[in-house]
């Protein structure tokens, strides 16, 4: 009865194609063990609609409240809402501390990149991922007859 | 991005499907009422990066799932639940062997809006993703499309869930039918 339950879903949902649905029409007019099954459906999902409880009213009110304060109030960036937050003065120092960090930034960006402070140690890390590649391809005789 | 008028207007349409959604997940009103309120206001301060080619509804359901979601594994933790909870099976077999008789009197019941209580009783002991799903496309009447994307599975798992969910549902009603 599962692939029953699936086609009832399918045709209750209007999801068969046109052939598959005529097929499906002639077993309901012949079974009424499956067309009773399709009426179960039908109200089952009439009483779901019937007892669905509705917002309370207090709720969609403070809602549509909420709702019209957020479209009239104007849209502020993160940067004013801090500074806002901050006040005056601070704001300004704040700015100020901001600035000076990204021209750090910048600049430890611009200068030439240095390779690490023990090259022997650079060196060993580099074998070690070689002799890893190496331990990859140990068994490979370079034909495709063994691959796959 | 979203217009001016945009999020107040989503909160009129929208509101009760977002509710029922986050009341068949969270089972009790507070806790529906908090999610909802949190995802809402998630969405009014993401509301300027809003991609507008993707549904305003699926995006919503996204951010309460995940709401949800790190409420729950919270909730879990203080109150130290397992986590193996089923994920996607409600533990019950489709009663192929149910007697004619019983599902003939379920629909009766069912089409006389006789059972719309247990119907809502028997979605809340379904596991999460079920009510998720469920009250996604029986209640808020949502594509598959949307809910895959809300979800975050394939299509495919949306159409399996979806057809397992009911079908436990139909079971548990079943079951309910008899002990009643």
């Amino acid at each position: 009865m599962t692939d029953d339950e699936e086609k009832l879903t399918d045709y209750f949902d209007g999801r068969m194609a046109p052939a598959e649905k005529a097929a499906f029409e002639a077993r309901l007019a012949a079974e009424p063990a499956l067309e009773r099954r399709l009426r179960l459906l039908r109200a089952m999902r009439a009483s779901l609609k019937a007892g669905a409880p509705a917002m309370p009213a207090d709720l969609k009110a403070s809602l549509k409240r909420q709702a019209r304060e957020r479209a009239s109030r104007p849209r502020v960036s993160w940067l004013e809402s801090l500074r806002a937050a901050l006040g005056p003065g601070l704001g300004c120092g704040v700015g100020a501390a901001f600035v000076a960090a990204l021209l750090a930034v910048a600049v430890k960006l611009a200068l030439p990149r240095r390779h690490a402070a023990d090259p022997a140690a650079a060196e060993w890390k580099d074998d070690a991922a070689a002799a890893g590649l190496k331990g990859l391809w140990i068994d490979d005789d370079g034909r495709d007859s063994d691959e796959g | 991005m979203l217009e001016r008028d945009a999020l107040e207007r989503f909160v009129d349409e929208f509101g009760d499907h977002a509710y029922s959604f986050a009341f068949s997940l969270c089972g009790n009103e507070d806790d529906a009422k908090e999610l909802v309120q949190k995802a809402f206001v998630k969405i009014f301060d993401k509301a300027a990066s809003y991609d507008a080619s993707q549904s305003l509804e699926s995006w919503y359901m996204t951010v309460l799932k995940n709401l949800f979601l790190d409420w729950k594994r919270s909730w879990d933790r203080k109150h130290k639940v397992s986590l193996d909870e089923p994920t996607d099976y409600d533990g019950l077999t489709v009663a192929d062997s149910v007697p004619d008789e019983r599902e003939e009197a379920l629909l009766d019941r069912l089409e006389r809006a006789e059972e719309v209580r247990n119907v809502h009783r028997a979605l809340s002991r379904l596991t999460k993703e079920s009510r998720a799903v469920l009250t996604m496309i029986d209640v808020n009447g949502m594509g598959y499309e949307d809910a895959a994307r809300a979800l975050g599975w394939p299509l495919g798992t949306v159409r399996s869930r979806v057809s397992r969910a009911r079908a436990s549902l139909r079971t548990r009603l079943l079951a309910m039918g008899v002990t009643a």
